[in-house]
């Protein structure tokens, strides 16, 4: 074992490789507050990669109800109780988050995956896992639109409206990919090296030609997302569209591009990029990169379960309404936060807000071009002035992908089609 | 399709669900590795089908080895009756517990031998081989004698259960009676012959009190009548099944908790207590659309109400 340095925990961890950092890495922010489950992600990913025989279980992007979906059943639930099961009673952060970025969300003291060591017996795994059963993995939406009701009475919901910041019903969309983890549980588990991480864009992906199907990146991926395909007895996961990223797609022009997943989302919760990384596994600082600014400056959005130790990145604006205690398990201490700053966003946090998908090229950089002010007010008890900034996009090549402002352009359609759409 | 059985029923196994429970099985085995040496290499293979063959043939060789198959074959050859019945035994892979079960398929070609038209599957989860051995033994022994039963000229099996007064809810209800009394009876005799554990007989006297909650006292007793005796026929689990009491009566249909209303047809529980004192004209009224209801085929509660409300509704004065 060695040991690496995890800036989602705040400390070295235990990892059976080398650290090795990729130049750029894929990453991306979804939106929460956004989903409305109509599952068109889902689909465009099925449809480009996963349509074949054999692949009918397969859903590389899936969105899931909470707290009770999940694909494949209870994947997260079943994780966090083996790691209680390791450490019971320890798994646990402290200190409060901070501004730096080599701990932001202050420290984990307790096990991740790697280092369960009461369950991670020698010579079997090198990861804490499990493997799902057939069942489990059968029904990718199940519970959709399942909430939680109020506490103690069974199949009754709040009668009357309810006000944020929380409510006593509730569930929420989660949309999952593979998260092209920094630390790939995957990678880490598979006894014959089949599994790499691409040095320039730090995608995560399986040599189909070196695979044999011994399943062991199944049982480790905490987040389930490798996936066992019978027929060919080879794992396959989600390869991140790398041809689109790659710029390869005939519609890029050449230029990086997001993945299928992003590209089709309708309620324009996703952003995906490249961010650039230093050697010391950190993201480097890079101000006008739209992730490096939510993730590290607005700190709005958070990794998905970070105590699992892979330091996943997929990031999530936390939705507003849900209890803040679940949120924290899953997310870690920076919610409160989190929430706080996107309830009631700032001057910069609203215009890059708008970039979310205007274009489907890959976002490098972006300006902002102060506009008038439009709205002053107060929202909850908080002061709220509203300015209509322009905010300008940049693609790799240092062109202009597009540009558009805080206040949403109204178009009035001429006379004659007044009534038409 | 991999055949086994060199005597009697042959039985034909999944290669899917071959495959998975020697994965499942030699997960942590230390006869793993040895495994994967041999399988890794096949992946090489560029024929596609002969790779196929092989990787088929080394799970064969392995659910033998691994002794996998041995309460499937056990529980087939304590079946005897099964070889001059039945063509093929085909064991197949459930993707849910739920699924787990056996099946008996009849091709509907007239041609062939009733034993040539014949079929079992069973669907098995591959996890199940896993279990502690007397869990998947009890549960084919339990399965083949649905089968059995089904072939058996004294049960008199019908696959079509008859269509129920009341629609589709009704006929969900009766199967799911008829299920629990047949379960019953398989079950006790499985106890009998050693199979199943006494503790069972609470089990399914459970599923019975919850299917015919309107026994009440007698729930016991009567659900001794299909767990501790035998022989049974179809035709009588169904009689029961449809209407407890008149099948154990033997009686004319009267109103009884749990029956029809004469009227609107519904079950119910809860009849107009003294119809034959209902007034005169409420009486006419119902004579009026139920020209043979006599007040001794009795009524529920709401069409009683139904009819005291239209007399007096005839007999309002209004203002306008
Ligand atoms: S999410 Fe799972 S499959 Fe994807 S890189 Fe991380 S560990 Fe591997
Ligand atoms: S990035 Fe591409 S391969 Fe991965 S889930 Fe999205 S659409 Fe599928
Ligand atoms: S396409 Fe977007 S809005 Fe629709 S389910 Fe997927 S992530 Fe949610
Ligand atoms: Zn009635």
């Amino acid at each position: 074992m060695s040991q690496v340095y995890n800036w989602h925990l705040g400390r070295k961890m235990d990892y059976p490789f080398e650290a090795a950092y990729p130049k750029r890495q894929f990453a991306f922010v979804f939106n929460i507050n956004r989903c409305i489950a109509c599952q068109t992600c889902t689909m465009a990913c099925k449809s480009t990669w996963t349509f074949s025989k054999g692949q009918e279980h397969m859903w590389w992007a899936n969105v899931e109800t909470k707290p009770y979906g999940g694909y494949p059943q209870f994947w997260d639930m079943k994780i966090l109780k083996l790691l209680e099961e390791a450490d019971p009673d320890g798994q646990r952060w402290t200190d409060k988050p901070a501004g730096n970025s080599k701990a932001p969300y202050g420290r984990f003291d307790g096990q991740t995956i790697f280092e369960a060591r009461k369950m991670l017996k020698p010579g079997s795994s090198r990861v804490l896992g499990y493997l799902p059963t057939d069942e489990e993995w059968n029904f990718p939406n199940i519970y959709e639109d399942n909430p939680v009701g109020k506490k103690g009475v069974p199949n009754q919901f709040d009668q009357t409206g309810v006000e944020l910041p929380v409510h006593k019903t509730w569930f929420f969309y989660l949309a999952r990919i593979c998260n092209h983890c920094t630390y790939p549980a995957c990678l880490a588990a598979c006894p014959r090296k089949a599994i790499y991480k691409r040095p320039e864009d730090g995608i995560v992906l399986i040599d189909q030609k070196e695979c044999r199907g011994y399943r062991k990146c199944v049982e480790a991926c905490p987040y389930k997302k490798a996936m066992y395909r019978g027929n060919t007895r080879v794992t396959e996961k989600c390869i991140a569209c790398y041809p689109r990223v790659e710029g390869k797609d005939p519609e890029s022009g050449g230029q990086p591009m997001e993945t299928r997943c992003m590209a089709a989302c309708i309620g324009q919760m996703r952003m995906q990029g490249l961010v650039k990384m230093s050697q010391d596994g950190i993201w480097a600082e890079d101000r006008h990169n739209p992730l490096y600014y939510l993730v590290h400056v607005a700190k709005v959005a958070l990794p998905l379960y970070p105590q699992l130790g892979t330091q996943p990145n997929g990031y999530y604006i936390p939705p507003r309404w849900v209890p803040r205690d679940y949120l924290r398990q899953m997310f870690g201490p920076g919610v409160d936060g989190a929430i706080e700053r996107y309830a009631y966003p700032d001057r910069e946090l609203l215009a890059v807000l708008q970039l979310f998908r205007r274009s489907n090229l890959i976002i490098f950089r972006y300006e902002i071009k102060e506009g008038p002010k439009i709205y002053e007010g107060t929202l909850r008890g908080h002061k709220i002035t509203l300015y209509n900034d322009t905010v300008i996009a940049y693609g790799q090549n240092g062109k202009e992908i597009f540009r558009t402002t805080v206040e949403e352009p109204i178009y009035v359609r001429s006379a004659q089609h007044a009534n038409s759409i | 399709m991999i055949e086994k059985g060199e005597t009697g029923l042959p039985v034909r196994y999944d290669p899917l669900l071959i495959e998975e429970a020697v994965f499942l099985a030699l997960r942590g085995h230390p006869d793993a590795k040895r495994y994967h040496q041999k399988r890794d290499r096949l992946y090489e293979i560029s024929d596609p089908e002969e790779r196929e063959r092989s990787f088929q043939n080394l799970h064969q060789a392995w659910f033998s080895r691994l002794g996998l198959a041995s309460q499937i074959e056990k529980a087939v050859a304590e079946r005897h009756q099964l070889n001059s019945t039945v063509k093929t035994c085909v064991i197949a892979r459930a993707t849910s517990k739920k699924e787990e079960g056996a099946e008996l398929f009849v091709n509907p070609d007239e041609g062939l031998s009733g034993k040539e038209r014949r079929n079992v599957r069973i669907l098995i989860c591959p996890e199940s081989f896993l279990e502690s051995p007397p869990l998947l033994l009890t549960f084919l022994r339990h399965e083949l004698q649905h089968i059995t039963d089904m072939l058996d000229p004294g049960f008199g099996y019908n696959p079509a259960l008859p269509a129920v007064e009341g629609g589709p809810t009704y006929d969900r209800l009766l199967q799911n009676r008829y299920c629990v009394l047949w379960d019953a009876t398989i079950d006790g005799r499985m106890v009998r012959r050693g199979w199943a554990p006494e503790s069972i007989r609470a089990e399914r006297l459970n599923d019975f009190a919850q299917a015919f909650p309107m026994l009440g006292d007698e729930t016991g007793q009567l659900f001794g009548r299909f767990f501790d005796q035998e022989p049974h026929t179809h035709a009588k689990l169904i009689a029961f099944a449809r209407d407890p009491r008149t099948a154990l009566a033997g009686s004319p249909e009267g109103p009884h908790p749990g029956g029809r209303c004469s009227l609107c047809r519904f079950p119910t529980y809860v009849f107009e207590p003294n119809p034959e004192c209902l007034p005169a004209e409420v009486i006419s009224q119902i004579c009026q659309d139920f020209p043979q209801w006599r007040s001794d085929h009795g009524l529920c509660e709401q069409c009683a109400d139904l009819y005291k409300g239209r007399t007096q509704f005839e007999n309002a004065q209004f203002p306008f």
